[in-house]
Parts: structure tokens; C-alpha cells; sequence
């Protein structure tokens, strides 16, 4: 009996949006058997510095957007990022982070990736001011 | 749950026929000093009818700590309402004069102007006014609930005018391109505010202070290709 493994890969077209623009990527189902649908949602979460707790930790969820999954096919999907933010920052007391979630309707595959949200405007004055790029991390779950 | 930027609470009365001369608009005001002198005031005052009450039903019955508690709740309303009443009598409600309504943006600059006059007995003869920008990070939950940190940015200030107990000054406002813009995530806050202080030397020295927001896009002078700190 052979092993089947299967992944869920999420693709981002970009690793930063602007409060008011929109996300978008693709969501690919790799293996047999796929889940018919899945769903993609924008995180903001805020924390409060120096803590890991989930008692020190509020959400903010954008979405789902719903994807049409065929193993090896890529699904679009979009989704608007809040024109009042926030943006993506690390304080003295608080620090507030986005990420990408795709998780399968059925089934655990998930998969989720860190997202950089900056101000209206923002992404052409960071890029002339030669802000570092933001982090892009894909890890399937 | 989500309410994105904090809304402005103060009163926002609309200046229609005084003209100072200058494009300005929209006004913020700030009287804090009348509401919480009115509020103590009335609390204290409340609390000594009830002392009064309590003496005349219960007379020697009554428990002498009753009496004493309520007697410096009371006195201490009373002193905060002497102060802030002291203030206020001193100072008529300061004024802020901003260009538009519209938020705030990263890299802008904006001038305001401020006003405040003062009232009957108060002189404005060697008056200094200062101001700052604090942007406060409120964490209200957890174990670090309650936990505030405040950065803040000096404001250039011109004084204007400084006749008939009537002071008015410039507010140059320049906000750094790299600072966090407001918002509020159920319990996690970013707030903004404006802070303009008056030292007189015959006359209670103040602090007036405007919320403002702070929207998260970048101005327009700097988009097209101004300078931005």
C-alpha cells in the first residue's frame, strides 16, 4: 500500500497590500481525494509586546473568500484589505501582525502565510525609501 | 468588534461668521475643565445633602464612619471642582482651527491655529504656549491590561496674536511618515491627540487637548514627491 500525502499550497501575487487594496493569489490542492471547497481569510491580530498569551491576543478576520479546489489546478481568490487598517507595526506595548489563512472545508489541510499591510500610499514610498521587502514565509500545513 | 480608526469625541462646532483671516474650517474645542468641575461639583454636593439627610433621620445613631467616609469623598470632589472651576474661570474654552475636517495622514503638514482667551482677572503678560503630538498605545486586555505607552512629537509653535487676554498661535503640525496611525482592535487601541499648554504667571497654568486622527495612508505632498520625515 503506497503513502499518499497531500498538501494545500497557498501562492500570494504580492507579500504587501495597501489599507484599501486588495490581496490576491492562488490556492493549490496537490494529492488525491480533493476537498471540494476551501476557504482563504485576511488575520490581523494584535498582541501585546513581550506576551505570547491568547488572553493577551484580539483577531480581526477578513473573508472567507470560497475556492473551487481540482488537485494540481490553482484556484484564484481576492480579498479587501480594511481601508482603516491597521497597518502592520511592532510598538513598545503592542504589535499588531497579518497573515493569510487557506484551510480546506473538509478535512485539516491548512496552510497559512505572513502578510504585510502598509498605509494607502504606502508601498511606493517604502519601495523609494528602500524599506526591507516584506517577509514572505510558505509553510503548508 | 472591528472599528477601525477611533472616532473623534470632542465637540465639533462649526465656526461660520468669525473670520480670522485665514481658510480654516473646522474647529475643535475643548471644555473639560467646565464639564468635570460641573460633574464633581454636583457629586459633592450630592454627597453632603446626604450626609445632612442622614443626620437629621438617624441623628446620634448613625455610624461615625458613615459621616466620615462620605465627609472626604465629598471634600475631595469639592477641591477637584474648586480647581478645574478655577481654571475655567481663568481661561475661556480654547479653540483649534484646522483646515478640513479630513484625518490626518502620514507626512503631512498642517498648520492649525489655536485660541484660547483668558477671562476677567487672568493676564496673558508673559504667557508661553507649547504643544505636542502624543500617540498613546492602550493594551486593555490580558495581564497587560491597562498598559499604556506614549511617544511624543514636539509641535513648532508661532504665536499669532497676544492682545485684549486673547492669545492665538500657529500649530505646526508635521507627522512623521514612520509613525503607527490610529485604530482600535477590541482592546488594543493606537490614539492620537494634540496637547497645547499655556503657562501664565497670573493666571492657572493648562493643558488643552484635541483627539485627532491619524488616518493609515500616506499624504498626497508625499506620494507625488514631497519630503517626508
Amino acid at each position: 500500500m503506497s503513502g499518499r500525502t497531500s498538501t494545500l499550497t497557498l501562492n500570494l501575487d504580492s507579500g504587501a497590500a495597501e489599507c484599501g487594496d486588495v490581496v490576491s493569489g492562488q490556492l493549490i490542492w496537490q494529492g488525491s481525494d480533493a476537498p471540494t471547497k476551501a476557504e482563504v481569510r485576511l488575520v490581523a491580530t494584535a498582541s501585546a509586546t513581550g506576551s505570547g498569551g491568547a488572553d493577551t491576543q484580539r483577531s480581526v478576520v477578513v473573508g472567507p473568500a470560497v475556492c473551487q479546489l481540482k488537485s494540481g489546478e490553482p484556484a484564484r481568490f481576492e480579498l479587501p484589505v480594511p481601508a482603516k487598517g491597521p497597518i502592520t507595526f511592532t510598538g513598545a506595548a503592542m504589535t499588531v501582525s497579518w497573515r493569510i489563512e487557506g484551510k480546506a472545508q473538509a478535512g485539516d489541510a491548512a496552510t497559512q502565510i505572513p502578510f504585510t499591510v502598509l498605509p494607502a500610499g504606502g508601498l511606493a514610498v517604502w519601495a523609494q525609501q528602500a524599506a526591507p521587502p516584506p517577509q514572505r514565509d510558505q509553510g503548508p500545513r | 468588534m472591528f472599528e477601525g480608526i477611533a472616532s473623534k469625541t470632542m465637540d465639533k462646532p462649526q465656526q461660520e461668521s468669525e473670520d480670522l483671516g485665514l481658510p480654516l474650517q473646522f474647529v475643535l474645542t475643548d471644555d473639560g475643565d467646565r464639564r468635570l468641575a460641573m460633574l464633581t461639583g454636583t457629586i459633592g454636593v450630592g454627597l453632603l445633602l446626604v450626609l445632612v439627610l442622614v443626620g437629621v433621620v438617624a441623628g446620634a445613631d448613625a455610624p461615625a464612619w458613615l459621616f466620615v467616609g462620605l465627609g472626604l469623598v465629598a471634600a475631595a470632589l469639592l477641591v477637584v471642582m474648586f480647581v478645574n472651576i478655577r481654571v475655567w474661570l481663568g481661561w475661556g474654552n480654547p479653540q483649534l482651527f484646522l483646515p478640513s475636517s479630513a484625518d490626518l495622514r502620514l507626512g503631512d503638514h498642517v498648520v492649525a491655529r489655536f485660541r484660547r482667551t483668558a477671562r476677567r482677572g487672568a493676564d496673558t503678560g508673559g504667557l508661553e504656549v507649547s504643544a505636542w503630538l502624543e500617540a498613546i498605545e492602550i493594551v486593555g486586555v490580558g495581564e497587560a491590561a491597562s498598559t499604556e505607552h506614549v511617544s511624543r512629537t514636539d509641535v513648532e509653535v508661532k504665536l499669532v496674536s497676544l492682545v485684549h487676554r486673547s492669545v492665538e498661535a500657529d500649530l505646526v503640525l508635521d507627522i512623521p511618515l514612520g509613525v503607527t496611525p490610529s485604530f482600535i482592535i477590541e482592546g488594543f487601541e493606537m490614539r492620537w491627540q494634540l496637547v497645547v499648554r499655556i503657562e501664565a504667571p497670573n493666571a492657572p497654568d493648562d493643558d488643552s487637548t484635541f483627539p485627532v486622527v491619524v488616518a493609515p495612508a500616506v499624504a498626497e505632498r508625499v506620494q507625488s514627491g514631497g519630503s517626508g520625515r
